[in-house]
């Protein structure tokens, strides 16, 4: 008795994967694609921005020390005490800081994915110890804990990087923890088990892929908080050191001047709050896109 | 018997308003219910059994709307203000639900929830309608009483609530009484149990009873008259008796063979419908079930067959016709 | 012939919470001292009311659980025994299928690969096209055309769903299917479809089937012996013929007039037939036959005493007044 044999709902000939209805209902959010099309345009800009000037952001250039916003002057935006333009200075401190950003969020959420999917999955006391030691990583003061790590990894951009990812990990882990939970109770993963599949194969192939919609888009929320983390050491001075620009750094000498001279900080604050509200409004769409009461 | 009919549904239809356009759920649906009768009204999924009896209490979703009449007592239920409705459901007319967990409320103990309805539409003082309660409860077999009056409905087990919720329906002693697939989540001796104490209370206070179910066996054990429904309308419709003897509408008949039996020879394969139940979309033209009869000409699915017949009803251009 | 899988003196549980900080946790049993044998190609109807233990037994028998004490013997092989790459080559021979067929399949996977998937684990040899060809016999043998393959689970019916899952379930070869309640989330015609391809698979491929269900007219029609289950324990068990022509526990007697028939003139008579009592909680099960509370039957003796499962001359019956009818 053959079920093709009738004629069957209008289903179409390649299935839609949800993810795919997923994704098209994020299209259908204007503000979000709107967001989307802004930040793409400032990544363009800070990554291929700075080619299009003869200068770099630390060449110093003293025929216009604190030069004011003139864009008559080869230094559009104006330049800082040491001569530097503001503009390039912006666009490559904002290289540095999107970097960190989406390659720091990239890397915390692959950690806590997985951690969070091993622990969710494996349950009992290797989840109680797992979790465990997640809660007593919360309960260091974090910018203690950055400014250790940072220095026990010998100090430098890419043990600031380390550090700030290995802080922020700890609530994918979480997060994904919950939803491994409910996964491992469903009956599709009996059925790997009954399959003979090992615990990290279903770990891999059935439990991680649908914690996809939960980890996108607490990802999307991870990316402003990793830059917004590396601005704040940047401005506390812990961060990344002069000469080399990010926008915490920027902002930092902005606000010192902040009483005097407005123009430092202008162009980076206008720029990190561009792209906090663009992540905060791709955030929202995809949280709407992927609400799994629409499934 | 000529009494008059307790509940006229003529013409009565649910549309669902959704993105991809309007579903209709059930479609031009008449019957009869007379005093003290219990009507089945059977069907698989998809079938619009259950949106019926919520078109008749006015709880369809909010993106549903009900249209034709269906004459309670001489008033039609179908777009009353929902003053006059309130008046009726809880004393008149009642329903019971299949999960009784969620029409219980979890907050609350199980004798004051029996209670608040006796106070709210008899009148009635909180000890008197706590007594009664209590005697309720009592009726309905669940031990100590009293004592479990007083208790919340977690306390009870699946088969102890369900008969709690027939009491909460019967306390007011409604002239109609609507029960949604009651006994589809119980165990099968529990089920037997509460089938029964339908039965016997109806039978005691009068009250005229909807089923709705998915289950032929549970249509037999309670129904005097059954309706047959598929794809939102109206199949057959008889006494139980004769259309489990000898269906007539291809479709009563197909689900009657697709039936496992206990007694009874076996046959090598249970006899089937191909295909799946109708899920979603516009009303085809023609019979809802032409897609999946084995027997179907042409005209099946270029008009609708009526409902024809006299006490005995069946929608089938095929009817009469010698299988 | 020796039996395909047999069971001796099975008991499963799990641990329960203590009741104070200090107390210890107590193992609360589940399935008890259940022995079955099984020979190919037949299959084996477990009924019984919720808490009865029979999905439990299910898994178990697959060792998808372990249990607490007993043993399992695949092809006279224990179980146990075996190491864990052993077993995990077995399971190609030992398949299940679940009550809920949607949930049964990763939302996230299109049909073919849910079915082909468990290739890469039992013959890992093949090819990916060859798993493809194979996941495609799997789904034309159940009954879907090949273009199912490309379709996600929330694209299908129940009962496509379902077919889905023995699509997965065979596409290894097995020898042995275990059946937890396939069939009672699924419309009547639906039912009857499933039943029939299960019944079709059998014959064409020499399944044995273990098909657990309280609902005992589909048990009838599809299984050669039954098995009886009360909280946890056996209390009758049969071929299915002589089973159903009179059966000798008063409890099965009990499940037999609870099911309603459709049948008008029978079922109007046995109304106000039915047992009395509530089903007994497995957290507190009475000493004695687990059916002494409810038991018309019963006597001083069966509070006291459990029953044990006696021969009836090529049946068990579990009670100390068991007749042959």
């Amino acid at each position: 008795m053959s079920d093709a044999s009738l004629p069957s709902a209008a289903a179409p000939a390649r299935g839609l994967s949800t993810l795919r209805l997923q994704f098209a209902r994020f299209a259908r959010n204007r503000l979000a694609m709107a967001s989307v099309a802004v930040l793409m345009l400032i990544v363009l800009a800070c990554f291929l921005g700075p080619f299009l000037f003869p200068f770099t952001g630390e060449d110093a250039d003293f025929d216009y020390i604190l030069a004011p916003i003139d864009f008559t002057s080869p230094h559009l935006f104006g330049t800082d005490d040491y001569g530097r333009d503001l503009l390039v200075r912006t666009l490559e401190g904002g290289r540095v800081s999107l970097t960190i950003g989406f390659l720091g969020a990239l890397v915390a959420g692959v950690i806590g994915v997985l951690y969070g999917a091993v622990a969710g999955y494996a349950g009992g006391r290797t989840d109680g110890l797992m979790m465990r030691f997640v809660e007593i990583l919360y309960g260091f003061p974090y910018v203690i804990l950055v400014i250790l790590l940072s220095l026990v990894l010998g100090g430098g951009n890419l043990a600031l990087f380390a550090a700030i990812v290995f802080t922020l990990w700890l609530t994918p882990a979480v997060i994904v923890r919950a939803q491994a939970q409910s996964l491992a109770r469903r009956e599709f993963v009996e059925a790997a088990r009954a399959g003979g599949m090992t615990g990290w194969q279903i770990v891999l192939t059935h439990i991680v892929p649908n914690c996809v919609s939960v980890v996108i888009v607490y990802g999307s929320l991870l990316v402003p908080e990793v830059i917004l983390s590396e601005s704040f050491l940047s401005f506390l001075g812990i961060g990344i050191k002069e000469p080399q620009a990010s926008w915490g750094n920027l902002i930092q000498a902005g606000t010192a001047a902040m009483e005097t001279d407005l123009r430092l900080l202008l162009l980076p604050g206008t720029m990190l709050a561009t792209v906090l509200f663009c992540l905060n409004f791709i955030a929202d769409g995809l949280r709407d896109a992927f609400d799994p009461n629409d499934r | 018997m000529t009494a008059e009919p307790i509940l006229s549904l003529r013409g009565l239809s649910v549309d669902f308003r959704l993105p991809e356009g309007t579903l209709r759920a059930v479609d031009d649906v008449s019957f009869d219910v007379r005093p003290g009768e219990v009507l089945g009204i059977v069907g698989e999924s998809g079938s619009g059994k259950s949106q019926i009896l919520f078109a008749l209490m006015g709880l369809l979703a909010r993106n549903g709307t009900a249209s034709g009449a269906a004459l309670f007592r001489g008033r039609n239920l179908i777009g009353l203000p929902a003053a006059e409705l309130d008046a009726i459901r809880g004393a008149s007319l009642s329903m019971i639900f299949q999960d009784p967990m969620t029409s219980l409320n979890p907050f609350q103990r199980v004798g004051d929830q029996l209670a608040e309805g006796l106070i709210a539409h008899r009148g009635m003082t909180r000890a008197a309608a706590r007594e009664a309660a209590v005697a309720m409860l009592d009726r309905v077999r669940i031990p100590d009483a009293a004592a479990r009056a007083r208790r919340y409905p977690h306390e009870f087990s699946g088969g102890m609530r369900q008969r709690v919720m027939i009491a909460m329906a019967l306390l007011a002693r409604p002239a109609l009484l609507l029960a949604d697939e009651p006994t589809t989540a119980l165990d099968v001796t529990i089920q037997a149990q509460v089938l029964d104490l339908i039965a016997e209370l109806s039978r005691e206070t009068g009250t005229s009873v909807i089923l709705v179910t998915h289950d032929l066996g549970v249509v037999a054990r309670l129904c005097d008259r059954v309706i047959v429904l598929y794809g939102g309308r109206v199949m057959e419709e008889g006494p139980a008796e004769a259309v489990f003897d000898a269906p007539r509408h291809p479709y009563a008949q197909g689900l009657l063979a697709a039936t496992p039996r206990m007694a009874d020879a076996l046959t090598p394969r249970l006899g089937t419908i191909p295909g799946t139940p109708r899920s979603g979309g516009a009303m085809l033209p023609g019979c809802p079930f032409a897609p999946r009869c084995a027997v179907r000409v042409e005209a099946c699915t270029l008009a609708r067959p009526p409902l024809v017949g006299d006490g005995r009803r069946v929608a089938c251009h095929l009817a009469g016709v010698p299988a | 012939m020796s039996a395909l899988i047999e069971a001796r003196g099975l008991e499963v549980g799990y641990p329960v919470a203590a009741p104070t900080l200090f107390g210890r946790s107590r193992i609360l049993p589940v399935v008890r001292d259940v022995s079955l044998k099984l020979e190919p190609g037949r299959t084996l109807g477990i009924v019984g009311e919720s808490g009865c233990g029979k999905s439990t037994l299910g898994r178990a028998l697959l060792r998808l659980i372990e249990p607490t004490a007993g043993k399992v013997l695949w092809l006279g092989q224990d179980m146990a025994a075996m190491g864990r790459d052993e077993l995990r080559r077995r399971r190609s021979e030992m398949q299940i299928i679940f009550q809920d067929p949607v949930a049964a399949l990763d939302p996230r996977m299109t049909l073919g690969r849910i079915v082909s998937r468990p290739l890469a684990t039992f013959e890992p040899g093949l090819s990916r096209a060859a798993r493809r060809d194979r996941a495609i016999e799997a789904l034309r043998l159940v009954g879907l055309s090949e273009d199912f393959a490309l379709r996600y689970p929330h694209e299908i019916s129940g009962g496509q769903a379902q077919r889905v899952g023995i699509a997965r379930a065979i596409v290894g070869r097995p020898r042995l299917i275990v059946c937890d309640e396939p069939v009672s989330a699924l419309d009547v015609s639906i039912q009857a479809q499933v039943v029939n391809l299960l019944m079709d698979l059998q014959d064409r491929l020499g399944l044995a089937l273990i098909f657990i269900s309280h609902n005992l007219a589909v048990v009838r029609h599809i299984s050669h012996d039954v098995m009886v289950m009360c909280l946890g324990r056996v209390v009758e068990t049969g071929p299915r013929d002589i089973f159903y022509a009179g059966p000798l526990h008063p409890y099965s007697r009990a499940l037999m007039e609870a099911v309603p028939e459709p049948d008008p003139r029978r079922e109007k008579g046995r109304v106000g037939t039915a047992l009395p009592g509530e089903l007994p909680s497995v957290l507190n099960p009475p000493p004695g036959c687990v059916f002494a509370t409810r038991c018309p039957k019963a006597q001083d003796r069966c509070r006291r005493e459990r029953p044990e499962l006696r021969d009836f001359g090529g049946r068990q019956a579990a009670c100390h007044f068991a007749e042959t009818p």
